[in-house]
């Protein structure tokens, strides 16, 4: 075995764990504060990523630059998803059917997108997609990734900061920890729903940006980022911030680095093992330090 | 007349005019379909035990459907083995699963999202195993060959996987009948509403969701078998793939969780959207008609919450209060 | 007494009787003069995980279709025109089957295309064969699918067999004919129903022929990244590189072997969409030497092949892909079998499929469509296409070769 790869292994997998992260952070927000898994958290990233590359292609502007439209367009879209068709659903005591709902707009946007675009695979072609920096002999790190997970680690940062020192990220914390005592204090509940739906969907068009400049997309480009994001809430604990982030660094240092000594099958098994092992050992996560909520 | 009569009375309606009057009045075509919305709907209602009576959402409830399916597969393909011997051993093994799941979850206390989370992470991983072992070809898949005949349970006429589909159906959906009725059922819903309250006043809770998950797990490796015996063909995707198993509770969902009808319901209804579509927008562009299932899903959740059942349900008891006014 | 104004409204009301039954009988005879048109059944993924291989096989169908009704339809039926009905099998096998009863016994077509998808292909040939309608496979790689004694599948593309044997004798051709001596090859195959199948031959045909398989390495289509797959690659010191996969991962490999500095390891790709519109506008000039086998190419200098290109590229704007080139084949085969079964009927059809000897409107690298008692293609050929300067040339066997291929990155196994 050579272990010489494995620095290439753990340096690319924290670099793909940063974005992943920023994808899980949304699911987990809507999860803490609403307790809806939303299903269609991928086709979000998958639309903000044809949107990325519509515009880009259209002026010709670089594709970092492109979250300038993708966050505002999909934080506004997720909006429109609370308010017309989540909201209502909530609002009569239906914990169950969200998730349903999720399902149907997955179909929804997926084939949309099928119907008007094809289901052609696109890549963007950009200055960045074949740069890279070497920080050893051993290690290449691909510019694209490393600009991703600059700017995911960067949103996460100004979420973080949000969600602690400004009111409404106030608010947010209290509903997802008491959504039984919240409206007592004077929150309004619903606009702090309709909040952590924008964005959440905005960081998905954030995400969109970020992997938009080297990483190929298609309709069914969502799905396997919800999959992730899902993993990756599990390990960090559901409502969980700065677990998600850490599960997603190990989720992907973890594959990363499985890829390199085993086959595809085993790799994926392990790091599915792992998941189900934290789900029955330590079901609030790796890092909460509450308690479990049903 | 007992509620437990009168809805096996409706089922046995059901099965045996369907039985009579289906091979003559549908085509062949016309009743390949109606075998697989029944597949669906004992799918549907196996998962309604677990997930409707007693509030345990799985969300990867495909395991055990497509556990069955490569079962009872592999053991006709390798072995020889009738698919009539296999079913049962299908059901024995998803139901052992199913078992280890209960016992491990229930153990350690997860909560509701957590079960349909690892329901889901369950699945996923089944899906790795079955394109990553030998055993099971992986991508590729494995064909039953073509041997119509009762011994195989393989059928040369749609008539003869509408019996076989029909007393799946029969079976299933009368187990479930008769849970309902029965104090377990009672029990379940109880569980349902408040746990603790439940244990409180002396239901085994533990013991009760375990028994639960087995029937439901077991119950549903018919289904897998079924769709195995029509299709011949079983691969990874179409035994394990997670977006089936998210459209599993859908079909309950719709037709109404805490009924034993509900899930034939959804699956009748939903299925036959789909196929009155179909045809209608394939030629205007690919895409069309799951954009329009996907809308159709969502306004049943708006518009009819309780499913459909539920919704029958309200307007019955919006009737009732006029006669009652009346008297 | 029937005043004047009567008799003339009696007048009239003759008269059009009259002219309506003129025109009645005109009508009629019209419509019956016009045929009925031929049903033709598509079945492939639409929607769904592979609806990018649906995406290339229906533009070229549509076309085909259009320019045979223009043409003038079944000459054998009457001029009837072709009238496509589509099936959407989302890549799934039950749903397949069942997508290929509806077209048959509610849409009553008499005869299917399907292609794209080996699993869905199977299901749905096994309701074509239990229905005994012929269902002619554009392009599928499971070799199953012409290995089950079935009469009435007809498969045009090569299996999964035929493109590890075209490996296996490029690289031979190579060794000969070049003065290349590979000896180290790592076969890196996406983990569906295509990758695993062609790999599945490959390993043992190139063990056989003298080839050191260093390592096979699967991968989901789907990954996101692809840097540790190459890094892996990379330490197994390969000579080579044979790579099947889908386009969406070919273009996540060529940015990351730039980007990891491992232009320098030659690949070789199949079905992988190197060389098509979308890999070229993603990966740009990295794509300049770039090999893959394929079965056609747009270079090609036959006149079918030539009208075909200008066709697609004036109606769609970009070039036609393999995927297109089959599809499109399937509708004229179709037409030719209809043609000469000069009926309507599926087990004349069927008959028609099974000794045909098509040379008109051939698309295919290959002077004559026919099938064997397989129902295969047999003279279907693999091709080594280039990227040369934008342009996607066909450089191997030389006898089909528009340009000399350049071989430069294999230098360094010269004259070991």
């Amino acid at each position: 075995m050579d272990f010489s790869l494995i620095p290439q292994g753990i340096v690319s997998g924290l670099l793909l764990g940063c974005i992943y992260a920023l994808v899980a952070t949304g699911l987990t927000m809507i999860f803490g504060v609403m307790r809806v898994l939303n299903l269609a958290h991928g086709e979000f990233v998958m639309l903000g990523m044809y949107l990325a590359y519509g515009i880009v292609v259209a002026t010709g502007m670089d594709p970092y630059l492109s979250w300038v439209v993708t966050i505002p367009a999909l934080g506004l879209l997720g909006a429109a998803v609370y308010a017309g068709l989540v909201g209502p659903v909530l609002r009569r005591g239906d914990e169950n059917s969200p998730i349903v709902l999720t399902v149907g707009l997955l179909l929804v946007l997926q084939n949309l997108v099928v119907f008007f675009l094809t289901g052609n695979v696109r890549g963007l072609s950009s200055a960045y997609q074949f740069m890279s920096i070497k920080l050893a002999p051993i290690v290449i790190v691909s510019v694209p990734l490393l600009i991703g997970a600059i700017g995911s680690v960067v949103a996460t940062v100004l979420l973080f900061l949000f969600l602690r020192r400004t009111e409404m990220g106030l608010a947010l914390r209290a509903v997802a920890a008491r959504p039984g005592s919240a409206p007592l204090v004077g929150i309004n509940v619903q606009h702090v729903f309709i909040v952590a739906f924008s964005i959440s969907s905005g960081c998905a068009g954030l995400a969109a940006t970020l992997l938009v400049p080297a990483y190929p997309f298609s309709p069914i480009t969502g799905g396997q980022y919800t999959l992730t994001a899902l993993l990756v809430v599990i390990l960090g604990g559901l409502g969980n911030y700065a677990g998600a982030l850490v599960g997603a660094l190990i989720l992907g240092v973890t594959q990363s680095v499985a890829v390199l000594y085993l086959s595809d099958g085993v790799a994926s098994s392990v790091v599915l093992c792992m998941v189900i092992a934290v789900l029955l050992l330590r079901p609030q996560g790796l890092f909460s330090t509450g308690a479990v909520r049903a | 007349m007992k509620p437990l009569w009168r809805s096996l009375g409706i089922l046995a309606a059901l099965v045996g005019a369907t039985a009579i009057v289906g091979p003559y009045a549908l085509s062949e075509y016309q009743l390949q379909v109606l075998v697989q919305m029944l597949a669906v709907a004992c799918i549907a209602s196996a998962w309604n035990l677990m997930g409707g009576f007693t509030g345990l959402f799985s969300l990867g409830h495909i395991t055990f459907v497509g556990l069955g399916a490569y079962v009872s597969t592999l053991l006709q393909v390798r072995s020889g083995l009738s698919p009539w011997l296999g079913l049962p051993l299908a059901m024995l093994l998803s139901g052992a699963l199913a078992a280890v799941v209960g016992l491990v979850s229930y153990r350690s206390r997860l909560s509701h999202a957590a079960l349909a989370l690892l329901t889901m992470v369950l699945a996923q991983l089944a899906f790795v195993l079955a394109f990553s072992l030998d055993i099971t070809q992986g991508m590729r898949g494995i064909s039953i060959p073509l041997r119509p005949g009762l011994t195989q349970m393989q059928f040369a006429t749609g008539r003869g996987y509408l019996l076989l589909a029909l007393s799946m159906v029969a079976a299933i959906v009368g187990l479930c009948i008769l849970i309902r009725h029965s104090k377990f059922g009672h029990r379940l819903i109880a569980l349902r509403e408040n746990e603790r309250v439940a244990e409180a006043i002396g239901i085994p809770t533990f013991r009760y969701k375990l028994m639960v998950t087995i029937i439901s797990g077991a119950l549903s490796a018919p289904g897998g078998v079924l769709v195995a015996q029509y299709t011949l063909f079983v691969d990874p995707d179409s035994a394990f793939s997670i977006f089936k198993s998210l459209e599993i509770p859908i079909y309950a969902m719709v037709g109404g969780l805490g009924s034993a009808f509900g899930p034939l319901i959804g699956a009748v209804l939903m299925s036959t959207i789909i196929q009155l579509l179909r045809p209608v927008l394939s030629d205007f562009g690919a895409g069309l008609d799951q954009v329009v299932f996907g809308a159709a899903l969502i306004l049943v959740v708006l518009l009819a919450p309780r499913g459909i059942t539920g919704y029958t349900a309200a307007l019955l008891r919006r009737w009732k209060p006029r006669h009652e006014a009346v008297a | 007494m029937p005043s004047n104004n009567h008799r003339r409204a009696l007048g009239w009301r003759m008269f059009g009787s009259v002219a309506a039954a003129l025109l009645l009988s005109a009508a009629t005879a019209v419509a019956q003069g016009a045929p009925e048109p031929v049903l033709v059944g598509v079945n492939i993924p639409r929607t769904g995980p592979l609806a990018l291989m649906g995406a290339l096989l229906e533009p070229s169908v549509r076309l085909a279709v259009d320019q045979i009704n223009t043409a003038g339809g079944i000459k054998s039926l009457g001029g009837a025109p072709l009238e496509l009905r589509w099936a959407d099998n989302q890549a799934s096998p039950s749903l397949s089957g069942s997508e290929e009863q509806r077209l048959i016994q509610q849409e009553h077509v008499v005869t299917v295309i399907g292609g794209g998808v080996s699993g869905a292909e199977l299901t749905a040939t096994q309701m074509a064969e239990r229905l005994k309608v012929p269902h002619l496979i554009s392009i599928a790689t499971a070799d199953e699918l012409s290995e089950r004694g079935f009469r009435y599948t007809f498969i045009l593309s090569a299996r999964a067999v035929d493109y590890a044997r075209g490996y296996v004798n490029l690289l031979n051709y190579l060794k000969a004919n070049r003065n290349i001596a590979v000896k180290r090859v790592v076969v890196l195959n996406e983990n569906s129903a295509l990758g695993s199948s062609v790999a599945k031959d490959l390993l043992p045909m190139a063990k056989d022929a003298g080839y050191e398989i260093a390592e096979q390495v699967e991968y989901p289509a789907s990954t996101s990244d692809v840097s540790s797959l190459l890094t892996r690659i990379r330490s197994a010191k390969p000579d080579v590189v044979l790579h099947i996969g889908y386009i969406g991962d070919s273009i996540l490999i060529w940015n990351t072997r730039r980007q990891l500095g491992m232009e320098d390891v030659p690949f070789i790709g199949i079905t992988s969409g190197i060389g098509s519109p979308a890999f070229m506008k993603a990966v740009g000039a990295a794509a300049n030497g770039a090999l893959t086998l394929s079965q056609t190419n747009a270079d090609l200098t036959a006149d079918a092949v030539q009208n075909f290109v200008r066709s697609y590229q004036a109606k769609y704007n970009v070039p036609p892909e393999n995927n297109g080139f089959f599809s499109y084949q399937s509708a004229y085969v179709v037409k030719a079998a209809l043609e000469k079964a000069g009926s309507r009927d599926p087990e004349a059809i069927r008959q028609a499929f099974s000794t045909l000897q098509m040379r008109d409107n051939v698309v295919l690298p290959q002077e004559t469509i026919r099938f064997n008692e397989a129902g295969v293609n047999v003279d279907t050929p693999v091709l080594l296409l280039q990227v040369r300067n934008g342009q996607l040339v066909t450089v191997w066997p030389d006898n089909v070769a528009t340009t000399a291929p350049d071989f430069s990155q294999f230098d360094k196994l010269r004259s070991r």
